[in-house]
């Protein structure tokens, strides 16, 4: 994982839920193989949103399914990024 | 067993048309059959032994020309199996230990094994009881007689010795095997009575443009579920406790511990217009997805569920959530996750903490057995409104809300 979005969405992912840093890469499933489920998936959004000061819009919801996916989105829409 | 079965219908219809030597003679020929269909199957031994016992029997009756023979056996058969079995329990070896334990699919605990054990002395008084049986018919009565016992009557013999011990011995299983059929039987037969019924009073609503029709689904459904927890048989009472800060004209997310998947049903009697999570995806299958819908089993998951849970409180309905995540084993309160808070936040809508007991007591989780016990109560206890304070973050509004819940809780059981 290179990027500083892509390291700080990981730090994120470990804080909030006790993963394992070397289990999360950009391939890495967030229901699948992280094992988040929708409580979940509502602290990390938020996590997220607070952190890049943006909102994740209803649409970007199917296309979100890895880590990798939720860096591509923060890259193209938030504005802090 | 298929040749046990057919024995005596075919050995007495031929007797019956055509005299004992024919009888014997194509009972022979039956068996022949039958031990020449085991050996091209490679069957064990022990199948060749019932036909083979047949065709002596069915030889013997064409060579004297008398049914007697023939008659003899279902006595044989009875008095072999009794002396295996006599044999087999004095060797240690116990013949139904082996059964018991192919349809339970499990090992047996150390109870079973005992309470097995001791069976066999009830089953070889039982066997013995229907050698005699055969016995008594086998010399003294007629073909008639003989026929309807060893076709029929001692399946029932046998079916009414299982009777008794269960009846007797197997109490505990029993009363299991009641117990879950009353609990999982009202609730399927209730859902199947009412289900059309509903949905009609649901679609004359939808016809007449009002404007939240699955109000009234929910609404329905959770006097179903009142009638429902009435009719358990365990549950005494079931007491509810409502803040008097809960408002009619406000909605809320309402956030509650969860012991057992009754507490969906439970709370379900009690909130309308209500909204909530599943993890379960069989949920939202195309064939479940409508009255899923009507249930207010949100669509969707993670981001998706989110937003849909946030239009609805947008448009004043209420939510759910249980924020322990999965039911609690021990009855405790487990950690919070914070994603009802964080929608509390987004959504600016107030969170009421919800206590629910008793229903552990019904149907634990990892059981499908519901209790034995009886009278217990149920509570529901409603908590006032909450809201974060300005400064507070949401890790400490969580904590905060858990802490309350626990310390209500505790106060209850002190």
């Amino acid at each position: 994982m290179q990027s500083d979005i892509a390291k700080r969405v990981q730090e994120i992912i470990v804080e909030h839920f006790e993963k394992d840093l070397a289990d999360i890469t950009l391939d890495t499933l967030l229901e699948e193989d992280l094992e988040l489920d929708s409580l979940d998936m509502f602290d990390l959004i938020c996590a997220l949103e607070a952190e890049y000061n943006f909102i994740f819009e209803r649409e970007m919801g199917n296309s979100i399914k890895s880590v990798g996916d939720v860096v591509d989105k923060i890259k193209a829409h938030a504005p802090k990024a | 067993m298929i040749f046990f079965a057919l024995y005596v219908p075919l050995s007495v219809l031929t007797y019956v048309y055509f005299g004992s030597r024919v009888a014997g003679g194509i009972l022979v020929l039956i068996s022949v059959l039958f031990i020449f269909y085991n050996f091209l199957k490679k069957s064990e031994l022990k199948e060749f032994l019932s036909p083979l016992l047949a065709a002596l029997l069915g030889l013997t009756a064409f060579i004297i020309g008398d049914f007697e023979p023939i008659k003899a056996y279902p006595l044989i058969v009875s008095i072999l199996f009794l002396t295996f079995f006599i044999y087999s329990v004095t060797q240690k070896k116990y013949p139904l230990m082996h059964i018991i334990q192919k349809i339970k699919k499990r090992a047996l605990t150390t109870q079973e094994e005992r309470d097995i054990k001791l069976s066999h002395l009830y089953w070889i008084v039982v066997l013995s009881i229907n050698s005699l049986i055969h016995i008594i018919l086998f010399m003294n009565y007629s073909i008639k007689i003989w026929a309807i016992y060893s076709f029929l009557g001692w399946y029932l013999y046998i079916g009414l010795a299982i009777t008794v011990q269960i009846l007797f011995v197997h109490r505990k299983e029993l009363r299991q095997w009641t117990s879950n059929v009353i609990g999982y039987g009202l609730f399927g037969g209730l859902i199947t009575v009412m289900f059309f019924p509903t949905m009609l009073i649901y679609f004359l609503f939808v016809l007449f443009r009002y404007k939240k029709p699955h109000v009234i689904f929910q609404y329905i459904v959770s006097k179903i579920f009142r009638f429902y927890f009435l009719l358990i048989p365990n549950i005494e009472k079931i007491d509810l406790k409502k803040d008097p800060e809960i408002s009619d004209t406000q909605n809320y997310i309402y956030i509650s511990t969860h012991q057992s998947w009754l507490d969906y049903p439970l709370l379900g009697s009690y909130l309308i217009d209500i909204y909530h999570l599943t993890n379960k995806k069989e949920a939202l299958s195309w064939y479940l997805k409508p009255i899923a819908k009507l249930l207010g089993i949100v669509d969707g998951f993670g981001f998706n569920a989110l937003h849909e849970l946030l239009k609805k409180l947008d448009q004043k309905s209420n939510v759910l959530i249980f924020p322990e995540g999965s039911r609690s084993i021990d009855g405790e309160i487990q950690s919070f996750k914070n994603g009802a808070f964080s929608l509390s936040l987004k959504s600016d809508t107030p969170i009421v903490p919800i206590i629910i007991e008793g229903t552990k007591k019904l149907v634990k989780k990892g059981s499908y057995n519901w209790s034995l016990e009886k009278s217990i109560t149920i509570r529901i206890i409603m908590l006032a409104p909450q809201k974060k304070m300005p400064n507070e973050s949401l890790n400490a509004f969580a904590q905060r809300i858990r802490t309350l819940m626990i310390v209500s809780q505790k106060n209850r059981n002190d």
